[in-house]
Order: structure tokens, then sequence, then C-alpha cells
């Protein structure tokens, strides 16, 4: 039987489909699981000051701050991504994010010299790790950090490790836009995802970014400019929080970019949707409609 | 027609992509190794921490980043527990023994300064008496116990033995909370006589606690250590044998500040509370209370409610005098002073010194336009507050200054922030409400009860 459990938390709704025997043990496991992402949603927020991800932005250059575990790991994660993707991805985008928004948050256009002061402090390799102490650093005052591209998915697969731990593994975890299969219902491959596009996912994150769903709101780290161009991206990759900054990365990276890093990794890959309502799975073949 | 999902390493191949990401940072540039490797040492003081539930680790995560800590033991009676604070600390380079009893610990290790002490109220006495006995200096969560004659035992101990005890009523070190009381409160009496104070603290509806099967402790050993079941004890701040309800959890840091601000312990109390909404617990989900204080200034009352089935504005505190209001919290969104325009003097000069930072209201400055147009009459009795702002805001995890405070204590003499006579004072003072619920009437505080 699937047991279905929802909880809101880090600006978004969770929802766990469970296949268990056992409903309550079932809906106790996913409670445990819901107070984890609690913990992490105020561990990893940047609206909080006493965070560590808002006091990365009071560093100046040669401070030296201790993340906790799941900070350090989540902007570990995203420093790989960033590095990886030559920062298509980027978690320092908060000054940018910052200019093109009013206090009150609505948007607005910010002019020539304020988007250059907030791209000076914007780069992922301003921020500087390691491992053996979690220590974090800068190279410039005034780094934003935003994990709001890679948090949900980070908790995701923190839930996953929890549903590991309590060996109930039939189980579909989803935070809106970033979905974590873990073993399939019985008798069945995969769990299906997205209606309109199905796909079958065992063991695997997806993730789509797109200006469908809230609106305009992603933004070329590169350029300081939001993207134009796609209505929708989705990215598969082994992990959530993988998937879930990869298809931020992908939704501003051209589509040979998106190609030459499915190629690169083995084992992710990418479906673009166009405005058109076309379907370009990269990892079958660039440009044939599937 | 299904979308192809191509293979490749799945997500258990993979587990948490942690791995690729710490090679990288390995081979990165952008590493600090180096910056890391040549951090100054500092004196250290060797500490154990005795309960790694959610509040132990809280106090983990604030104690990292204090350098001077060196964590070399954990304690705790559920071995899930033990094994995640010594891998946690692990990876920060801290190695830890391990044990389930603290008197073993005690015993064992020799080298230990000071305990942190984060287990369920109802063992913060026997384990504190019994690491002040051991010669180390604690810091114990509040509510110091959950009896007065716990706490009070503590105090005779903390005597005794003449080492510290510091009470974790964390707020006493917050610098915002600081500069509240002795800035604007005790320095430039901006408030004038404060007559009321009101607080609350609203959690939404949360279900009990559970863990796997697996890690589940077994009866026997549940027994020795005092819990009747595995519920009791992931769930012990609901049951009478081991705390004292959400009154003591979160009211206790809130009404401590009552008597802080004040300046005045509660002279008497009346409350009312029940179990009104979950099924199984002991302890009321909701208390509401009014207290009495004789201030230097004449008579404040206080009125304060805790109720763990909304969430609506979570927790905050309110002081109001004659000449302005202040809306404080350790969430940095409460944050407000109000002058009373007809009763004070202006605050540009306190602006001017940093204890006050003006906060630009449009809302206000447009009903003052609104005003000037339409002669309201209710307006021009009761003009809008100025906004003002608290200008100190806390960047660090709201335990840390509380703890720098203790390790400042033991390395350089430092006076501690809540020693235990003051948590004492907030122990009876908060443990009086439980008691004016059953009593269903007001109930006095006789000024001995304070006294030790």
């Amino acid at each position: 039987m699937t047991h279905r459990f929802a909880h809101g938390a880090m600006a978004t709704q969770f929802v766990f489909l469970v296949e268990h025997d056992d409903a309550r043990n079932a809906g106790q496991l996913c409670r445990e699981a819901f107070h984890q992402i609690d913990r992490l949603e105020t561990e990893l927020s940047r609206f909080d000051s006493s965070t560590d991800i808002a006091s990365i932005s009071q560093l100046k250059p040669r401070d030296l701050m201790v993340l906790t575990l799941d900070a350090f790991e989540c902007l570990k994660m995203a420093q790989f991504v960033a590095a990886d993707t030559n920062g298509a991805f980027d978690v320092t985008i908060g000054s940018v994010f910052a200019a093109w928004r009013n206090p009150d948050g609505t948007p607005r256009t910010p002019s020539l010299d304020e988007l250059a002061a907030a791209r000076e402090r914007t780069g992922w390799q301003l921020l500087m790790m390691d491992e053996e102490s979690h220590f974090v650093g800068v190279r410039k005052t005034g780094v934003q950090v935003d994990l709001g591209a890679i948090g949900k998915g980070y908790a995701l697969d923190c839930a996953a490790a929890i549903f590991e731990e309590w060996g109930i593994t039939r189980a579909l975890l989803s935070a809106e836009s970033t979905v974590l299969a873990l073993d399939p219902p019985e008798g069945k491959e995969g769990w299906t995802v997205n209606a309109d596009a199905p796909m079958l996912l065992c063991q695997r994150a997806a993730s789509s970014s797109g200006i469908a769903v809230q609106g305009q709101h992603i933004f070329d780290p590169r350029t300081g400019q939001p993207v134009r161009d796609r209505t929708q991206v989705w990215t598969l990759a082994p992990t959530a929080a993988w998937a879930d900054a990869l298809s931020t990365a992908f939704f501003v990276m051209s589509a040979t970019e998106i190609e030459e890093y499915c190629r690169q990794h083995v084992e992710v890959s990418s479906i673009i949707i166009d405005s058109q309502k076309r379907y370009f799975n990269l990892k079958s073949n660039l440009g044939e409609k599937t | 027609m299904n979308i192809e999902v191509p293979n490749g390493m799945t997500r258990r191949q993979f587990i948490t992509a942690g791995a690729a990401a710490s090679a990288w940072l390995a081979m990165s540039k952008t590493g600090l190794a180096q910056a890391a490797a040549a951090a100054p040492p500092s004196d250290q003081v060797n500490v154990a921490l005795v309960g790694c539930g959610d509040q132990g680790r809280v106090l983990v995560n604030a104690c990292l980043k204090i350098p001077c800590v060196k964590f070399r033991a954990v304690c705790d009676i559920w071995p899930y527990a033990q094994r995640y604070g010594s891998r946690y600390l692990g990876k920060y380079g801290h190695e830890t023994n391990v044990y389930a009893d603290y008197r073993e610990m005690l015993e064992k290790e020799k080298g230990l300064d000071a305990i942190i002490c984060a287990s369920p109220d109802w063992m913060h006495s026997p384990i504190t008496c019994a690491a002040l006995e051991a010669g180390k200096h604690v810091y114990c969560e509040k509510l110091m116990s959950n009896t007065v004659e716990g706490a009070k035992q503590m105090v005779l101990t903390q005597r005794k033995t003449g080492k510290l005890l510091q009470i974790g009523h964390q707020r006493r070190s917050n610098p915002r909370y600081l500069h509240a009381k002795n800035k604007i409160i005790d320095e430039a009496h901006l408030l004038g006589r404060i007559t009321h104070a009101s607080g609350q603290w609203h959690n939404v509806k949360k279900d009990d606690r559970t863990c796997a099967a697996k890690y589940e402790l077994d009866e026997a050993t549940l027994k020795k250590f005092g819990y009747d079941d595995m519920h009791q004890l992931l769930n012990w701040r609901w049951f009478k044998k081991y705390g004292g309800g959400p009154i003591c959890d979160l009211g206790a840091h809130q009404i401590d500040m009552f008597t802080w601000f004040l300046n005045a312990n509660p002279k008497a109390v009346i409350a009312s509370g029940g179990i009104d909404y979950y099924k199984t617990h002991e302890w009321y989900d909701n208390v509401i209370t009014v207290f009495e204080y004789d201030t230097k200034d004449g008579v404040a009352r206080s009125m304060y409610d805790v109720l763990t089935t909304t969430g609506s504005l979570g927790f905050l505190e309110k002081y109001m005098g004659i000449e302005g209001s202040m809306v404080i919290s350790e969430m940095p969104r409460w944050n407000q002073v109000f002058r009373e325009k007809a009763t004070a003097p202006e605050w540009t000069v306190w602006g001017e010194k940093g204890l006050v930072k003006r906060v630009e209201d449009t809302a206000a400055a447009n009903a003052e336009e609104k005003k000037a147009a339409e002669v309201d009459v209710r307006l021009a009795a009761s003009p809008p507050p100025e906004t003002w702002e608290i200008p100190v805001l806390l960047d660090k995890p709201p335990h840390q200054p509380h703890l720098e405070n203790f390790f400042e204590a033991i390395r350089k003499g430092a006076p501690l922030n809540c020693p235990a006579e003051v948590g004492y004072r907030s122990a009876v003072a908060v443990l009086k409400v439980n008691e004016a619920v059953v009593a269903q009437k007001r109930l006095e505080f006789k000024p001995e009860e304070y006294r030790i």
C-alpha cells in the first residue's frame, strides 16, 4: 500500500510517497524525516542573521568560520557543481538576486552600477573551504550565499538517509520541482514522475527548473542577467542535491554545454523543453524528439 | 510514452555525491588548509557533553565555533545518540570516548575541565552535582531542575565546591538583549517606568518523536536509567517525572527575561492551562499566566502564554512603559522600540549616540499626512508612535555567546552571566506556574523562597 505524507518547509511542500505494510510506522518515519528537514531549514537559511549561511556575508578576507556539518556539506556540493559547470551554478549569487529585487521582494531592474557592484561580490571562487577543519573563508567582504537552488535537494538526500536507516526504502520523496526516487513499488521498475513527459525513476533524482513554475526567477551568474530563452529543463542525477543544482545550471547553459557536461558525467542526463513544448533528451541524442 | 531514462550510477552507488565533492575540494586551489593549519592555538578546555539529543547537538554546533573547546567524551544513555555525537565530533577532529553512565564517565575521564549538561531536566541536578563534586565546571541547560529541591542542591553544591555553574538562559549573553537591558532601559530609561511586560512562545502542532525499531533500547536498559519506555525517553518533555512541560521548556527563557528586565522577582502568579489537545501527554499543552512584581518604580505585571498547537507569531517579548515600549526576541525579526510622542522627550540624541536606530515607517508617515488632511479626532488623540530599532544584531548561533561567557569565566575569571543563584530564582518563579494551574488561584511568593 502506498501512503502519502506532506509537510511544508523551505518555502515549499515536501510530499513523500511510501509503500509499506505498516502505515503507522511509515508515518513515524516521515515525521522524523520532516523533523530533520525543519532543522535543515533553520540551519541553511540566509534570512536569520544567526545562521552560518547568513554570517558568511559578514566575513572579511582572512576571517575563518566553522560551519555546521550540514551547512558545510551542502555548500561543498554547491561549490563542486559550480566548479564543474564553470560557474553556471553559483550560490554566491545572493547580491545579484538582491539587486533585482526591492526590499519588499517585488521585481526591479538595477542600474548598471548597482549590477556591477553586485557582480563584484559574486563568484564561487570568492569562497574557500577546508574539509579537515570545516572552515569557510572569503576572498572579498560581503559575499551573500543563497542555497535556495540546492537546499531542497540536499534535504531530500538527508531524508533518504533516514529512510535507509529505518529500512523502509520503497519511496518517492519530492519537494516541488525536485524528486528523489528510492526503491520502486513492488513489482515495478520505478516510480513514474512528471505527468507531461512521464519517466520511470529508481534510485535516481530528477529536478526541473523553469519559468513555468515560479515566474522568471533564474539569473545567469555569469552575466547577472535573468534567463529568458527556455521554458523548462529536467535534470537527472544520482542524488537530489546534484540534480537540484544542475537543473539551475542547465537552465542557463547552452544545449552544447549541457550535452558536453552529460557526456563527461555518465550518471547525469537532461531533458530540455523548448517554448514550442518540444522535448530534447540530451542523453539519447541532442535534438531528437522523444 | 515514457521518456527513456539512461543508465549510469544510481543513488546508492553514489551515496551522497559528497565523495566526489570532497575529492574535488581536496584538489581545489580554493582550499583553506594552510590558513586553517595556521590558526593560532589557544589554551584548551577539555569538555564532555552529557545528553546528545536535539539540544545537545545545538550546543555542540555552537561550541565548535569556540576555538578553546576540546571535546573529550560524549555521554548518553542511548547508544544511537552516543554514536551520533561522537561521529559528528570526530569529523571536526575531536576524538571522544563514549559513555552511557555519567558516573562512570566522571570516574574514568580524569582530564576533564568542564561538563555540558543537556540531559532531560530531571537529571540536571544529579549530573551537575556529581560533576561539581568531581571538580568540573558545569554549563547546565535550563530549566535548572524540574524541582525546587533539585535546583537548591545545585546551588549548594556549587557553593561547596567553588566550581563554576552556568545555567543555560542564553539570552542573558545575547548582545541584543544586553544592549536592550543595559543601554536602552538602564542607562537611557527610554521606556520610562515599565508597568507591563508580555511575552509568548507559540509552537506549531508537533507529533511525538519516534525512532527506527532497531535503535530502540531494550526494556531492562530503559528501566535501569529510570524510563518506562522508549516513547517516554524520546518525548520526556511531556512527562511529569522527567520535565516541567512547555512552561519550563519554553516559558522559562522569557519569564527569566521579565525578571532581568524588570529587576524584580515575581511576588505572585495566577495561571490557567490544560491538556486540551494532545492525547499522549501528561503536561499541559497550553498555559496562560500573569505575574505581579514590585519593581523599584512600583507595581508591574506580566502576561505570558505558551501554546503548542499554533505557531502564530513565534516567540517574542514586549516591555511597555510610560514613555515607550520595546519588542525583542531571539528571532531577529522582532525588533522594535516605540517612543510615546505624548509623554516622552525626543530620542534624537539617543539615535545619535547609537542606542536606538530610527526606522522610516512609510505607513506611519502616510497616517500623519492623512491626519493633517482630515483632522481625524481619534488619530489626533493618540498620535502614532515613532518606530525605532535596537541597533544590535546577533550574528552567531544563539547559544554561542553564553557558552563563550562560560569558557571565558573558566580561562580568565570573567563573571558568569547566569550563575547558579540567578538560575535558581528563575526556576522558583517558573515552577510555581504549574502549581498555580493546579491551585486555580493566585499564589504568592515569599521573599525567602528566592533565597538559599
